[in-house]
């Protein structure tokens, strides 16, 4: 008989769908106070910093750093599985992905933290 | 796969557009994060605030703003497509999905209307 | 009299040559389906042309093919449906399955994605053989359900509409997925845990995308994207309940 897939995907189905709805409001948040709220206005360094002192922005920008970058990357793999389904290579994605994710929000919590403590965390 | 005599289903309907463009706009939205993290990564990298802001003033000139309103829709898209899906992952409306699908349209529509007309000014600059 | 330009997409493995269009200009009457000129064809012009059909009343599923572009049956499509103003209708072989001959396709695939799925109603054996008569009930909405994805012919026809199918051929498809949904949906199956591995894997119901071709192309309206929605919904929730 026919063979399934790799066992699971529930949890990815139904964490795609968590991390919609959260992005919903966390992407129009973040439209909202960092471009439309100031439309207009110059925009600087210091006016980011400004703004970012307000504990729930900057929460908004970390939280939607982390949903953003699962959201897309876990889109990204589901649409490479859709082709290649041979196991070290799927393994490979999946890993690397995770990697890349990583990185991704390490860098973005640095240019983050270059706004609120006014230097960055990690890198330089 | 490839062969001669077979041939995929390559149709075009509603549910099949809307689950393409999902799936473009969901991929230039993972290479617009990157973009704009390599372009806020001035803050960090050789120059510091001053840098930041000399890149920001680049960006936000005429043509970018221009560029941000191909940006809005294609995000307003990927959301409000993204919503009819939560309604038939949630079963709710699953029979009306191509009225879904339009009133999800009207609404971005409408969405990326005020975009543009608030950012106006800045392109006209 | 009126005669309409039957286009058919031609293939014989035999000969080597690659598919091809061959047109026939047919009789047509008033109140004609479309398998009727293709055994028209066969009778009168052109007795090599190989195509499936039995029943001739869309109960058979045997004439699934592709009519201007759409999956059908040619049983049931009309001529006049498809002429909308031209004197034109192309006819090919379903897709996402090998086509063995002109119409005809290998139907392998479709099957053995079917039987993966365990569609047959599996009793509890632990419970004892019952001494009076017994009923289950349903609420009206789910009998309704079940009774539409009960009404599968097996035509392949929502298999052929899939897109995803096409991008990925080890998906389950849809008509897997509905059928499996028959059985999971039926008060009387005790099957879930036997069937879940089939259903919850990266192949399996997750791969739909909620297209809604395989819904829309149904000549039996089954709501097969709904069917396989609530397919999802329950892994979900027998997941969460573990």
């Amino acid at each position: 008989m026919r063979a399934p897939g790799k066992p699971g995907g529930g949890w990815s189905w139904v964490l795609q769908r968590l991390s919609a709805v959260l992005l919903l409001g966390l992407v129009l948040a973040h439209l909202w106070i960092e471009h439309f709220m100031h439309l207009g206005r110059r925009f600087t360094y210091h006016g980011v910093q400004a703004r970012l002192v307000h504990g729930i922005y900057d929460a908004i920008d970390y939280a939607l750093l982390v949903v953003v970058v699962y959201h897309g990357l876990n889109g990204v793999f589901q649409v490479v599985t859709e082709r290649v389904h041979n196991p070290p290579a799927v393994r490979f994605l999946g890993i690397g992905l995770v990697v890349v994710g990583i990185a991704t929000v390490v860098l973005g919590a640095d240019i983050l933290s270059a706004f609120l403590a006014g230097r960055p965390w990690f890198l330089l | 796969m490839g062969q001669k005599n077979y041939r995929v289903a390559k149709i075009y309907r509603t549910g099949t557009w809307a689950w393409l463009l999902h799936r473009v706009s969901g991929l230039l939205i993972v290479a617009y994060l990157y973009f704009h993290l390599i372009v806020l990564s001035s803050v960090v990298w050789p120059g510091g605030p001053r840098a930041f802001n000399r890149v920001v003033a680049g960006l936000t000139s005429p043509p970018f703003i221009v560029a941000d309103w191909a940006l809005f829709t294609i995000i307003f898209f990927h959301a409000l497509n993204g919503v009819r899906l939560l309604l038939i992952d949630a079963g709710w409306l699953v029979g009306a999905q191509r009225t879904v699908f339009w009133v999800a349209m009207a609404v971005g529509a409408a969405l990326l209307g005020a975009s543009v007309t608030a950012m106006l000014p800045l392109a006209m600059r | 009299m009126d005669s309409v330009d039957l286009v058919v997409r031609r293939y014989n493995p035999e000969d080597g040559e690659d598919p091809y269009w061959q047109h026939f200009s047919v009789p047509v009457y008033s109140g004609d389906v479309v398998l009727a000129l293709l055994m028209r064809v066969r009778e009168e012009i052109d007795g090599s042309l190989a195509f499936r059909a039995s029943c001739r009343s869309g109960i058979c599923g045997s004439d699934g093919m592709v009519i201007n572009g759409w999956p059908r049956l040619a049983c049931k499509t009309q001529v006049f449906e498809m002429l909308e103003g031209t004197n034109t209708i192309r006819i090919e072989p379903l897709y996402n399955l090998p086509c063995l001959k002109d119409l005809v396709v290998d139907q392998t695939p479709f099957w053995d994605k079917f039987q993966s799925v365990l569609p047959w109603l599996m009793p509890d054996p632990k419970e004892p053989e019952p001494e009076h008569e017994r009923r289950m009930t349903l609420d009206a909405e789910a009998f309704e359900m079940l009774s539409r994805a009960s009404d599968c012919i097996f035509c392949q026809i929502c298999y052929a509409a899939c897109p995803i199918v096409g991008l990925d051929d080890e998906f389950l498809g849809p008509q897997a997925l509905i059928k499996a949904y028959r059985f999971e949906a039926d008060p009387r199956d005790a099957g879930s845990a036997e069937r879940k591995p089939q259903l919850d894997n990266s192949e399996g119901a997750w791969r739909c995308r909620t297209i809604f071709n395989c819904t829309e192309a149904c000549p039996k309206g089954i709501p097969i994207t709904r069917g396989i929605q609530v397919l999802k919904r329950q892994l979900v929730r027998e997941g969460f309940r573990q």
